[in-house]
């Protein structure tokens, strides 16, 4: 099928609000399409281009090379038939195939190619793909009660193979061509990896006690990284959180599972660390080297060796446990594992005890808590309530460049803050936030006075001042912001104490903004826009 | 079955490399007489029609005829491991169905083998064009002449006269120009039907000119206005021709 016709379908999709219409278009266009176009166009639409499990093809397409292909001129091709979908995806695949000396250049030119092809609004829709924003409302809820509808199958059965997959585009398929039976055929089942449970994120131990009943489990969250164990007798594979096989990076893990867990048939989740001196985590890069070693793998297993931690189990001896509690999977667990790989772990519901768990945590040079209600079932894939993951709030040292006059209590102060990084590419401070938590009365009076001194001009709400306090910002996230020119805004940001002992000029820089935000992203396949 | 030797891989390597510019896996058809790729790069921006005749070979046998598709750039790796003075054997080894690289020396032997694809479906359909204005030209010459425009752009312009072939190139950095008059030593031919202009992407012509001109001494250029450019790279064996496709609106 045209690539034109899926975008036909994009507009289409994009202009109605209506959920049931969005999943009919859906449906229908599903029906039409060839059993080997299903998958491209179904990844295409839900703006994924490569399906989660695939470690091999990453689409990394800056802002920058994609405005150079487009501000040029029309490349023209050889053949000038239109395009089908299987076409663009396969382009889009050789794209992120590229490697090594000249890459650039050579993605340049294919993707020259590629566009070149394209009227203005084709072009406009493959660059949302690309982006992984298609924003046409198709969100993966919508695109499985589409697979749903096409193939004339129950929805709870399409939605648990996505849980068991996660491939939306090879489920599309599945259901389409082997229909109900085929679905099904989809579950836990040794050497085929799920995706792994996922943690909500929380800065507030009091608030998620509360939410768990008012007693968890609390584990180390350790700063490693993810994998599946599958054992049956001699035969083990390591699955990475993508699912990729990396088995064959990871010889001595596979040696401490054959030596110190006892189960002849079982699935284990849990988290490997690379250990550095004196049994302290060393930094994800370099676990991430030991990852991505195929060749020679004995010379970094000396050089950096790894920690296995257990903690959950989905499989033992011919039964899915995935639907028994957390508790008695831990249970189990600890019976067919050596008491050392299993994760450090409390059950309270004590937050003091729990604080004291985090600062140990921390300590010992981990990232975290992960907070597990006790009576959760195993949901492969999903994030939610059930885990928690608890971080220490991240700060960040901030310059304060403007500030908004305040309302109700906080009339007569200046009390929302713009706070600022320093953009060292441009040489000047850019807005990533606003704050008006942190201080105490007494503070804004004297903030007030001080930012008064420093202005520079001033509009009705807003005064400018020239960029000398600095304050330590706490903060729960960072997102992309299409608001702030800095691209980039912090969630929940509050100020912790003023820097009277910094300068403007030691405050954070974007580029280490840009790194935090990077770090939230690292198990996450992100593509990298750097617009 | 299909088998061939070589006493020197220079030649045959330096081929090899100029068809990896166009594509990362290739399907070589292999008659009795010559063996064939014809194939475009997957984004259709250029082809490459390469032709070697059993006569380039020391030894060359094939029976009936194979398809052979190979991932180009893994078995480049392995043709560079082949030392100068080294006698090379390439085979298919029937049962495993892998392409068997054999270099060897006196009574030392070292042997590589890689595994065949899947020979793709598709079709390479050469393109129908006339031309209007053709120029035969030293390799070495239009090289420079291509590298001189890298330095200022991405693009290249081609242009066919009556008097002259001339490539120039415009940047935010400066312009390039290389002219040849009908009377240049390096020009040996030019047949003008009808004026021709037309512009190129250099990442793709650079890296075509380059490659190439390891293997041939002269080029013969076929250009109409605005549409794909031929490069016909003589050979003292064989064929070595590319289509590039032309950029609008530079």
């Amino acid at each position: 099928m045209r690539f034109s016709e899926l975008i036909d379908l994009c507009r289409a999709l994009e202009s109605t609000t209506k959920r049931t219409e969005k999943r009919r278009l859906l449906a229908s266009f599903l029906h039409r399409l060839s059993p080997e176009e299903v998958p491209p166009a179904v990844l295409l639409i839900t703006g994924s281009i490569f399906p989660e499990s695939d470690d091999l093809h990453v689409l990394e397409i800056g802002g920058a090379t994609l405005g150079r292909v487009l501000r040029g001129a029309r490349q023209r091709t050889l053949l000038e038939e239109p395009l089908t979908i299987v076409e663009v995806h396969r382009i889009l695949k050789e794209v992120a195939k590229v490697s090594g000396k000249g890459s650039r250049r050579r993605k340049e030119a294919l993707l020259e190619g590629l566009f070149g092809r394209l009227t203005p609004v084709e072009r406009e829709y493959l660059i949302r793909f690309i982006f992984g924003e298609p924003r046409i409302g198709v969100s993966e809820g919508v695109m499985l009660e589409g697979i749903a509808e096409a193939a004339g199958v129950p929805l709870p059965l399409v939605r648990r193979a996505h849980m068991f997959t996660g491939d939306l585009g090879k489920i599309a398929q599945t259901a389409l061509i082997g229909g109900e039976e085929a679905l099904k055929g989809i579950g836990i089942t040794l050497f085929t990896p799920v995706k792994p449970m996922l943690a909500e994120m929380s800065y507030d131990i009091e608030d998620v006690i509360r939410r768990h009943g008012g007693r968890t489990a609390l584990e180390y969250k350790f700063d490693g990284a993810r994998i599946q164990v599958h054992r049956k007798g001699e035969r083990i594979r390591v699955f990475s959180r993508r699912l990729s096989d990396v088995t064959s990076s990871l010889p001595d893990v596979v040696e401490v599972i054959k030596e110190r867990v006892s189960a002849e048939e079982v699935v284990l989740d849990g988290e490997v660390t690379a250990v550095g001196e004196g049994g302290r985590p060393l930094p994800f890069q370099d676990l991430m080297r030991r990852f991505r070693r195929v060749h020679e793998v004995e010379e970094l297993v000396e050089l950096i060796p790894l920690r296995l931690h257990l903690f959950d189990i989905l499989y033992l001896e011919g039964r899915s446990l995935i639907d028994e509690p957390y508790e008695r999977r831990w249970d189990l667990l600890s019976e067919v594992c050596d008491e050392e790989l299993l994760a450090e772990r409390i059950v309270t519901g004590d937050a003091s005890e729990a604080e004291a768990f985090l600062e140990e945590a921390v300590r010992a040079g981990h990232e975290g808590l992960m907070a597990k209600r006790l009576d959760s079932d195993y949901t492969p894939g999903r994030r939610g309530k059930k885990w928690f993951k608890i971080k220490p709030a991240e700060t960040l040292d901030l310059v304060i460049v403007a500030a908004d006059w305040g309302h109700g209590r906080r009339r007569g102060w200046l009390s929302n803050y713009h706070l600022a990084a320093w953009d060292e590419e441009e040489g000047v401070f850019k807005v990533i936030g606003k704050t008006f938590k942190g201080l105490t009365d007494e503070e804004f009076g004297e903030m007030t006075r001080r930012l008064l001194r420093l202005k520079v001009r001033e509009t009705p709400y807003t005064v400018y001042v020239q960029p000398r306090v600095v304050v330590e910002v706490a903060f729960n996230e960072i997102q992309r912001s299409p608001h702030y020119p800095s691209g980039f805004a912090l969630r929940f940001a509050r100020i912790k104490r003023i820097r009277e002992d910094k300068g403007p000029e030691e405050a954070d820089t974007l580029r280490r903004v840009r790194e935090l935000y990077e770090e939230q992203f690292r198990y996450k396949a992100k593509m990298k826009i750097d617009l | 079955m299909f088998e061939l030797e070589l006493s020197k891989i220079d030649a045959f390597r330096n081929l090899v490399k100029a068809l990896s510019v166009i594509v990362e896996e290739g399907c070589f058809t292999l008659g009795e007489e010559q063996m064939r790729l014809l194939a475009m790069d997957p984004s259709h921006v250029a082809m490459v029609d390469f032709e070697l005749p059993r006569e380039a070979f020391d030894k060359y046998l094939c029976e009936g005829e194979e398809r052979l598709s190979l991932n180009i750039s893994e078995f480049l790796k392995f043709l560079d491991r082949i030392q100068r003075d080294e006698y090379v054997r390439i085979w298919l080894d029937e049962e495993t169905r892998k392409l068997v690289i054999e270099c060897s020396r006196g009574g030392h032997v070292r042997q590589f083998m890689m595994p065949l694809l899947e020979p793709s479906e598709e079709e390479v359909p050469s393109p129908k064009i006339f031309f209007k204005a053709h120029a035969r030209v030293l390799t070495q010459s239009l090289r420079r002449a291509v590298r001189d425009a890298a330095l200022v752009s991405e693009h290249v312009k081609v242009e066919i006269t009556p008097e002259e072939l001339k490539i120039s190139a415009e940047g935010d950095m400066g312009s390039s120009m290389a002219r040849w008059d009908k009377t240049a030593e390096d020009l040996l031919e030019l047949k003008v039907e009808e004026n021709a202009v037309a512009t190129f992407t250099l990442s793709y012509l650079q890296d075509i000119v380059n490659a190439a001109s390891v293997s041939s001494e002269v080029a013969s250029l076929e250009l109409s206005s605005d549409m794909p450019i031929k490069l016909d790279f003589e050979l003292p064996q064989g064929r070595l021709i590319y289509y590039l496709a032309p950029c609008i609106g530079v």
